[in-house]
């Protein structure tokens, strides 16, 4: 019985209250970027992942917000397919392994190239440095100079310096997001 | 018809073509993980979504894929439990938001699945094979809660709060369902005896719409393939039928008062295909594309390849705009039920399934048709279309492939106005296109293209390649273009220079032309000119004003004269720029030049100082203008001039000479015994008047009897005819002499007449002159009180009744006045002193006074 009940306030709630996002995951291979969703779907870190191949589909619950997540593969043979993941999402994140420094060039390059897609215009777009455990790792200024977030106008665009190793920022990453589900940003 | 061609083992499509009709599309084989499945297993049905591909395989498993063929994991194959089916999957939906996937089978399961979590799967078991299931395709409903599930009835299941199915049956009349398709409210669905639209809100069927049994065959052996374009309008491909339907608003009135459904089904379009119809889908607001197998068989009675045509509908009728054939992996083996075609309308992207194979055909993207219009060097409508569709494609870059097209054609004209029109002011890409000219040594077309603006000059270089190759195989037009072309183009020198390599011989004109066009460039003048000489150009006088190059044309002076000598003579009078010195000093070589000179110089320039010259060239080569000079001139030599008349036997020049010098007797002898003129010895002698001319006249005159006569006659008032008369030998004959002589007296008579009346003339004059003079000197005369006596200085009169006068006083005619005392001379009042001081008297005093005075 107090099942019952139980059951009928969440319909309630998911009535009133809830909320739907869709947001697709990009960067470059080896970056995280499906051990960020881990870490945001079950706080649960794991190192050793394979890559992804084509793309993982996860849905995640955060309070009252259900975020839809397409966690694409960042090998060199998705990339072309990128552009059609992020269509019509609310947010895209992109992935940068802040430590990698060799890797920044391509990951930047690949991030403008993405963003001049006429069919993504005007879409946020949320840059996460992960691995900021590592030493030298950038900070979200070195991130902004290398990524060079600054040249990028036309849209919402944010970025910070997590780890999903030591949990950091991973609190202010998923603020961000809540506040891009769709009846905050409609 | 344009065929397309794949070869089985490669991934991308290879196309040969045929005729040269644009194709509408372009094929792509899906190929990656795909590949590896359909080596074990066959496709039966799919679902595509703009995120993914799903498929379903004659072994009963549901695949996953990105459109590259990546196999995806997910929930539909690796979940907790096998949900695979166990046969043959019959048809996938999935919702749009890409979160349930609904799967049928013959072996009676249905299986929802949810992509992204396990909440609402649903795994339904039914006694009988299932051939159409269908997701609710409103996104703001859960797709996984709401579906519709056909076998021998059509049958909807919602899940309600509670997590309980409800099922409720739409229909069980039309026997087995064979697929359904469903779009908003709107539910529609085959069965053997036809389609028919449900309506969900007002849960009624809006009517059957039957379909006609093929002939030799089933209507329940083909699929129905149904397809919402939009909310709207249901295509229908059946067997070999397309109908196009339209759901729209009954009439309200009709509605109220029959009790009829509020919608209706109306067909709009009904027409035959030639093949039978494995899928359609929409591509614009009146085209379809239809995926179809061919009726016919070949002659091993194998199917023929699957065509995708894309058909233009009207009312009733339609047009096939274009269809391929496809060479699908195994098509040999495969009939109409195994092909089917999936679509993502908004990308227009068409997914060909075949048992074996996967093909995507797009739409022919603006580059795509500018691609295969330049590989069939369709090069204009290629350049139409960049310009009217832009693309990735440049126009220069298709430009440029045309031109080598041009060339390779040797089309070389063509090819230059290409260059002309397309490559605009931008340097590098002339200079690029020019080297190709270049390379087949064509530059001469492209030539009068080029651009010569200062905002768009090219190197030096490519106007030398382009000059030298005219220069090697056309000499006009070489010079035209030296014409044509600004100077700072090139470099004249490097021109000059090859010029003087090359130069032929039948060309010399227009080479010359070019060098001294050339030389001007380079301020050459000196050079310019002798090649306009060379040339025989009148432009040289010109060019000579123009650039003022009359210290250059010292040395030119002859042959300038011999190209137009008044011209010439023109410019070197012309501004007095070149001093006769010069002139003359270069016209020694050429007398005849020399005597037009200085005969020229003669009429502007009088100082004479060539005229000792001039006189030498009048006497060779024109000599009535001699003795007109040399009466004219004071500028020569007279004994030389004397010299050059003798030896040159000109007598009348020499007699005026002779004349000059006063050697009068000579000059009259020569006119006498060489020119034998005696009119002009006569005029000679009046000219001189000299006797001894006379008496050597008249002494001619005894030899000759005619001259007497005119002798006679003409020398009356130089000297006495007597003179003549005397000579005149007795006996001697002389024809007219009484006459003359007659005349002569006259005249005679005539003179001593006029002599006389004009003395008589003269005398009269003079005494009236006389008489007027007298009667002046015998008028009165006034002596004023001022005056004063021309010896005292005192006044004559004195005016002081108190003073007696003083003396008597003497006036003479002249008017002055004197005392009586004081006049002068003893011999009284002879002479006016003063008009005469010659009579003063040197002791007087008052004399040297008045001397002094």
């Amino acid at each position: 019985m107090l099942a019952l009940i139980n059951r009928i306030l969440d319909w309630f709630k998911s009535i009133f209250w809830k909320e739907e996002m869709e947001l697709t995951l990009v960067g470059l291979q080896f970056s995280g970027k499906t051990t960020f969703v881990n870490v945001i779907a079950s706080g649960q870190f794991a190192e050793d992942m394979i890559p992804t191949v084509g793309f993982n589909m996860r849905k995640i619950t955060k309070g009252n917000v259900t975020i839809k997540v397409w966690d694409i593969g960042g090998q060199p043979r998705f990339r072309s397919m990128w552009e059609r993941y992020c269509r019509g999402v609310n947010a895209i994140v992109y992935m940068v392994d802040a430590a990698d420094l060799d890797k920044m060039e391509a990951s930047r390059n690949e991030l403008h190239s993405l963003l001049d897609k006429p069919q993504l215009a005007g879409i946020p777009v949320l840059v996460l440095g992960n691995k900021r455990d590592l030493p030298g790792a950038l900070d979200e200024t070195g991130l902004i100079e290398r990524m060079n977030l600054a040249s990028i106008q036309d849209r919402e665009i944010c970025c910070y310096s997590i780890s999903c190793k030591e949990k950091d920022n991973i609190d202010i990453t998923l603020q961000w997001l809540i506040a891009h589900s769709k009846s905050q940003s409609r | 018809m344009s065929e397309q061609e794949s070869i089985n083992n490669s991934d991308t499509e290879t196309e040969s073509t045929e005729d040269e009709v644009e194709p509408k599309f372009k094929y792509q084989r899906i190929a990656n993980d795909l590949r590896k499945i359909l080596n074990t297993d066959v496709l039966t049905c799919s679902a595509v979504h703009p995120k993914f591909l799903i498929f379903g395989t004659f072994l009963g498993r549901i695949y996953l894929f990105d459109h590259k063929g990546n196999s995806v994991t997910s929930h539909l194959s690796d979940g907790p439990n096998d949900y695979s089916h166990t046969v043959a999957v019959n048809h996938i939906d999935v919702d749009a938001k890409a979160e349930y996937v609904a799967t049928c089978s013959d072996d009676g399961r249905v299986n929802i699945t949810g992509l992204f979590s396990d909440e609402n799967n649903q795994h339904l078991t039914f006694g009988k094979s299932i051939k159409a299931v269908a997701l609710d395709p409103d996104s703001k409903t859960v797709a996984g809660k709401r579906f519709i599930i056909g076998d021998d009835k059509l049958t909807l299941f919602e899940k309600n709060f509670l997590k309980k199915l409800k099922t409720t049956v739409l229909s069980s009349a039309e026997g087995y369902v064979l697929s359904i398709c469903w779009n908003g409210s709107f539910v529609a669905w085959a069965s053997y005896l036809g389609v028919r639209v449900y309506d969900l809100n007002e849960k009624c069927s809006l009517g059957l719409m039957k379909w006609e049994e093929p002939v030799n065959a089933r209507l329940e052996n083909f699929r129905c393939n149904f397809r919402w374009s939009n909310a709207t309008t249901l295509l229908i491909g059946w067997v070999d039928t397309i109908r196009i339907c339209v759901i729209r608003r009954r009439n309200s009135i009709e509605v109220a008062s029959r009790d009829l459904p509020g919608f209706i089904v109306d067909p709009i379009s009904t027409f035959q295909t030639t093949f039978y119809i494995s899928g359609l889908a929409p591509l614009t607001s009146n085209q379809l594309v239809v995926l179809g197998c061919p009726k016919e068989k070949d002659a091993e009675r194998k199917s023929l390849r699957p065509v995708l045509s894309v058909m233009e509908y009207k009312l009733n009728s339609s047009e096939e705009i274009c269809t391929d054939s496809l060479s699908l992996r195994g098509y040999q083996e495969y009939t109409v039920n195994d092909y089917s075609l999936g679509c993502i309308i908004e990308e227009n992207r068409y997914f060909i399934v075949a048992p074996k194979d996967i093909v995507v055909a797009s739409l022919y993207e603006t580059d795509d048709r500018v691609k295969w219009l330049v590989d069939h060097r369709k090069f204009e409508e290629a350049m139409e279309v960049i310009s009217t569709h832009g693309g990735s494609w440049t126009l220069i870059s298709v430009a440029k492939l045309y031109i080598n097209h041009l060339l390779s054609l040797k089309q070389f004209d063509d090819a230059a106005k290409l260059c002309l029109r397309v490559l605009g002011n931008k340097k590098s890409l002339w200079e690029e296109e020019v080297f190709k000219f270049f390379k087949c040594s064509q530059l001469r077309a492209v030539s009068a293209y080029l651009p010569t603006s200062d905002d768009c000059k090219l190197d030096p270089h490519v106007y030398e390649m382009v000059l030298y190759e005219y220069l090697k195989h056309d000499a006009k037009g070489f010079l035209n273009l030296i014409k044509e072309w600004p100077s700072n183009l090139y470099n004249c020198a490097a021109v000059i220079n090859a010029i003087h390599d090359n130069f032929r011989k039948q060309n010399a004109n227009e080479l010359l032309e070019a060098l001294a066009i050339l030389y001007l460039h380079q301020r050459d003048y000196e050079s310019a000119l002798r090649m306009y000489l060379k040339l025989q150009n009148a432009d040289v006088f010109e060019m000579i004003r123009r650039y003022d190059l009359y210290d250059a044309i010292h040395k030119m002076i002859i042959p300038l004269i011999q190209l137009d000598r008044e011209r010439a003579f023109k410019i070197l009078f012309e501004n007095k720029k070149i001093p006769p010195e010069i002139v003359v000093q270069q016209l020694e070589q050429n007398q005849e030049y020399l005597y037009w000179y200085l005969d020229a110089l003669d009429k502007v320039d009088k100082s004479g100082k060539y005229h000792w010259k001039l006189i030498n060239l009048y006497a060779k080569y024109e000599r009535e203008k001699l003795l007109p000079f040399l009466k004219g001139s004071n500028h020569y030599p007279m004994q030389e001039a004397l010299d050059v008349c003798k030896r040159e036997l000109f007598y009348p020049e020499m007699v005026y000479l002779l004349g000059q010098m006063g050697n009068t007797i000579e000059a009259l002898n020569i006119i006498i015994e060489k020119i034998k003129d005696i009119e002009m010895a006569i005029e000679f002698c009046k000219e001189h008047n000299d006797s001894d001319l006379w008496n050597i006249l008249i002494d001619e005159s005894v030899k000759e009897p005619e001259i007497v006569l005119k002798l006679l006659d003409g020398i009356v008032d130089y000297v006495d005819p007597v003179a003549v008369v005397e000579k005149i030998k007795l006996g001697q004959d002389i024809p007219g002499l009484r006459d003359a002589v007659v005349k002569l007296l006259w005249d005679y008579r005539l003179q001593v007449e006029i002599r006389k009346s004009a003395q008589n003339i003269q005398h009269e004059f003079y005494y009236k002159q006389h008489a007027k003079e007298v009667t002046m000197q015998n008028r009165g005369r006034c002596v004023p009180s001022s005056d004063r006596c021309m010896r005292c200085n005192r006044p004559v009169l004195t005016l002081n009744e108190h003073i007696p006068p003083v003396n008597d006083l003497v006036i003479f005619l002249c008017g002055h006045v004197y005392h009586q005392k004081c006049a002068p001379g003893s011999t009284i009042n002879e002479r006016c002193e003063f008009c005469n001081p010659s009579d003063l008297n040197k002791d007087d005093p008052l004399a040297i006074m008045l001397l002094l005075q």
